[in-house]
């Protein structure tokens, strides 16, 4: 960075900035390109030389691609797995920011609860799965209740982290200037947990989607977990990649959109986290 | 109350004490001070005396061991909207545009929305942000960010206005632009002010009177009136005997307070 004399004004900050993004983003963008060229061409030449029941190789990939898109298997079982996601994050979302919040706040809840937390925050949610089945079958709701246990604690450890490290000079302020209880929740807490929330929203993310892949394992009749748990014992390699770069996609998107809600809805902090 | 308005003080100190940690710490002890309508009142004082906390105590946010403080001839006992105070780190809001932080107390109060933008706009231009209404936080500078404190302060028209080190937190040069906008603003309005300050030449220039604190458990050593007539000009008023002649007293009051193995051991404590 550069030193300034004078205060900028508001032009130029937003000028300097957009400018050296273009151009590291364009450099940025030559690198990564040229590295993929490379990765793929030798995964091309290694590929061709292996037995096709181990492995296989970028254009049999992109085949199989074709295939079981243009055959509407890849849309099914994406979708049906997009699904459980979507409803087992939204009940982690919907039990976990609340719990959150309500934890932090009131010390006889937190105390009530925080051993059974983090005593399931520890255990390796995996262990849990086969019981889960054993529970709730092998449908919708036992999936969902997988994603749901695997995406709750880092909402909820976020939320409460985010609700407990609140500046207490700006709860000073709002005080000082007479703010009620209740004001001081939408005005002062609630905006400052927004980015450990969103981030814990991202965390959950990546945690639900191991979830739902485990989830598929264990159940075996829908999702993308069970095309790769089909193809795989029935050694259709190129096949088996379809849903395994189709996982690896979902996770950088969910990834990239956690990423630009943040940035989003609370822009403060971004600038922050840069100097 | 409407008679008290005129009777009374902006605000009486009497006896305060205030401990912390079950009596171990005894910040200042059997205070008093009075503050007078349209006063400037600069408090100077070794660090950790409790001048802040003497500050938190008359606008409410926290309570005396000992004594009591009236604003107006009430008690206080909480945050009263009559008082603002301006924080030493600016206590802005990062999710809050400059225009949303001034408005934030006036938002609080339910003052209508017409109201809000009139009087957010005026303070904008007297603090000198005009053009920066919609900016955060992070992108003004330590001086700009003051002047939003300092214009959310302003925008409640407030009785009394407390001001914890505003200036301690931007560089020397900025320090000295602000001090020169404050006083303009004190002159061209009257206002009652506490003013709590480390630099000795800054309470001499505002301040109608300096009180000069002792070390802990503190009290005010030496009240001073400042007798310099209004307006006052920073750079006339440095020149003149008397201010330097205030300036060696309030300097050596402090030094007869400095206890250096304290100093350390607050340091280390650190
Ligand atoms: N909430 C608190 N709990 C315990 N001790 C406190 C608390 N607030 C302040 N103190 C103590 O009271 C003393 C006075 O603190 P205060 O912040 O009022 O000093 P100060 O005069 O404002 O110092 P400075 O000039 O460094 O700002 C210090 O020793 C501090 O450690
Ligand atoms: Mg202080």
């Amino acid at each position: 960075m550069s030193i300034q004399s004078s205060p900028p004004t508001q032009s130029n900050i937003n000028f300097k900035q957009k400018n050296t993004f273009v151009q590291t983003l364009k450099s940025d963008t030559v690198v990564r390109a040229l590295s993929l060229v490379f990765v793929l061409t030798v995964w091309e030449i290694y590929g061709r030389s292996v037995n096709p029941i181990l492995f296989t190789y970028p254009t049999a990939v992109a085949r199989a691609f074709v295939e079981l898109i243009s055959n509407g298997e890849l849309f099914k079982y994406g979708a049906q797995s997009i699904q459980v996601l979507i409803y087992g994050m939204f009940a982690g979302c919907v039990v976990g920011i609340p719990m959150g919040v309500l934890t932090a706040r009131y010390r006889v809840f937190d105390k009530a609860t925080d051993m059974y937390v983090n005593a399931l925050y520890a255990t390796p949610m995996v262990a849990l799965v086969p019981l889960l089945v054993l529970w709730f079958g092998f449908g919708v709701q036992a999936k969902v209740i997988v994603i749901f246990l695997f995406t709750l604690f880092p909402l909820l450890i976020n939320t409460y982290q985010g609700v407990k490290n609140v500046d207490t000079k700006l709860l000073e302020v709002s005080r000082s200037f007479c703010s009620s209880e209740r004001q001081l929740w939408f005005d002062v807490i609630l905006p400052s947990a927004l980015p450990y929330i969103l981030a814990g929203v991202r965390l959950s993310l990546g945690r639900g989607l191991v979830g739902m892949v485990i989830a598929d394992f264990y159940t075996s009749i829908s999702g993308l977990g069970y095309m790769v748990v089909v193809y795989a014992n029935t050694f259709q390699t190129a096949k088996l990649f379809v849903p395994i770069v189709t996982l690896m996609i979902l996770g950088i998107f969910g990834m990239e959109f956690t990423k630009w809600l943040e940035r989003k809805l609370a822009p403060w902090n971004d600038i922050r986290k840069e100097d | 109350m409407s008679i008290a308005q005129g009777e009374y003080p902006v605000v009486e100190i009497r006896g305060a004490t205030k401990t912390f940690n079950d009596g171990q710490v005894i910040t200042f002890q059997d205070l008093n001070l009075t503050i007078e309508k349209n006063k400037i009142i600069c408090i100077v004082g070794p660090s950790g005396c409790g001048k802040t906390t003497l500050l938190r105590c008359i606008n409410g946010l926290a309570k005396l061991s000992k004594g009591e403080i009236l604003f107006q001839g009430c008690k206080v006992s909480e945050p009263d909207p009559r008082m603002a105070m301006v924080f030493q780190q600016f206590g802005l809001f990062p999710w809050k545009t400059v225009k949303d932080n001034i408005a934030y107390p006036l938002k609080l109060r339910q003052v209508n929305r017409y109201e809000i933008e009139s009087a957010v706009k005026k303070n904008i231009e007297t603090v000198g942000l005009c053009g920066f209404e919609d900016s955060y936080p992070y992108q003004l500078s330590g001086g700009m960010q003051q002047r939003v404190g300092l214009a959310r302060a302003l925008a409640t028209e407030p009785t009394l206005m407390l001001m914890d080190e505003p200036f301690a937190a931007v560089d020397a040069q900025t320090r000295e632009v602000l001090q020169g906008e404050l006083l303009n603003l004190i002159q061209q309005k009257e206002r009652t002010m506490v003013f709590i300050t480390h630099s000795i030449d800054e309470a001499i220039i505002l301040g109608d009177k300096v009180a000069v604190m002792s070390k802990r458990p503190s009290n005010i050593l030496e009240l001073l009136d400042v007798e310099f007539e209004k307006p006052r000009d920073m750079k006339v008023v440095k020149g003149l005997p008397r201010f330097n002649e205030l300036r060696v007293h309030i300097w050596d009051l402090l030094m007869s307070q400095k206890n250096i193995e304290e100093a350390q051991e607050i340091e280390h404590t650190k």
